[in-house]
């Protein structure tokens, strides 16, 4: 992987100027970007990405025969706490 | 009632009052807004999420407590227009056959308002596995990997 660093308000350029990324502002663990791209780029967040393909699998993987041996026997029998939540 | 064409019920009936109904896109299936719910099998943990209008899209899902105690999802990680943390349902997505090691989708739960009927998929910002094992062998520890689900 390539390692750059950029300050605030500091840039790159992909594909000859065709895609400009702007460092917006840091505050803390978070960085705002700004992105310059033509409409034909598909920019996504990499955490909807992963969980769209986790989707995929999902909705194609099933085995029902799998399933059934994933029997409540095997089940951790843990007490269940209702979810928490802050 | 309805009926219904689902990928492992044949044709079924289901009651207008027991869609689930997608507000927050289950990603990657944008177009997929009505579901329901249907058994596995009896004592079976696992549900089928199968959807109204693509007969052979069916999800199977779990609620995660029963695989992963300590699951935490935090109430600001979820629209407030779903209610009150105790109004929810929350289910993970499992992957489960194609030779995948039998795995459920912390990162991302679905989450309903019992109520309402009304939810969608949200993506956590804690750093859940999209695929945590399922159901470990007997005698295995059923805590999450180190970099999962400690709480910032």
């Amino acid at each position: 992987m390539l390692v750059l660093t950029r300050k605030t308000n500091e840039a790159l350029q992909l594909q000859e100027g065709t895609i400009r990324i702007v460092v917006l502002s840091i505050q803390g663990d978070q960085v705002k970007l700004g992105i310059d791209a033509p409409r034909d780029v598909s920019i996504m967040r990499e955490e909807i990405v992963l969980a769209a393909s986790q989707n995929q699998e999902a909705a194609e993987s099933i085995s029902p025969h799998e399933l059934s041996t994933l029997t409540p026997a095997k089940v951790n029998p843990s007490p269940r706490p209702t979810p928490k939540s802050r | 009632m309805l009926t219904i064409d689902t990928r492992y019920h044949g044709r079924i009936t289901v009651d207008e009052q027991d869609i689930l109904t997608v507000d927050y896109e289950i990603l990657g299936f944008a177009q997929e807004r009505r579901f329901v719910l249907l058994p596995h099998q009896p004592d079976s943990p696992f549900l089928y999420l199968q959807s109204v209008s693509t007969p052979t899209l069916a999800f199977v899902c779990i609620d995660p407590l029963l695989n992963f105690p300590e699951y935490q999802l935090p109430e600001d990680e979820v629209p407030a227009a779903l209610g009150a943390a105790s109004e929810w349902a929350v289910l993970c997505l499992c992957t489960i056959g194609n030779g995948h090691t039998p795995s459920m989708n912390l990162r991302s739960p679905l989450v309903f308002n019992r109520r309402t009927r009304r939810g969608g998929q949200f993506v956590l910002s804690l750093p859940y596995p999209v695929q945590y094992p399922l159901f470990p062998p007997e005698g295995t520890s059923s805590e999450a990997p180190s970099h999962a689900g400690t709480h910032p």
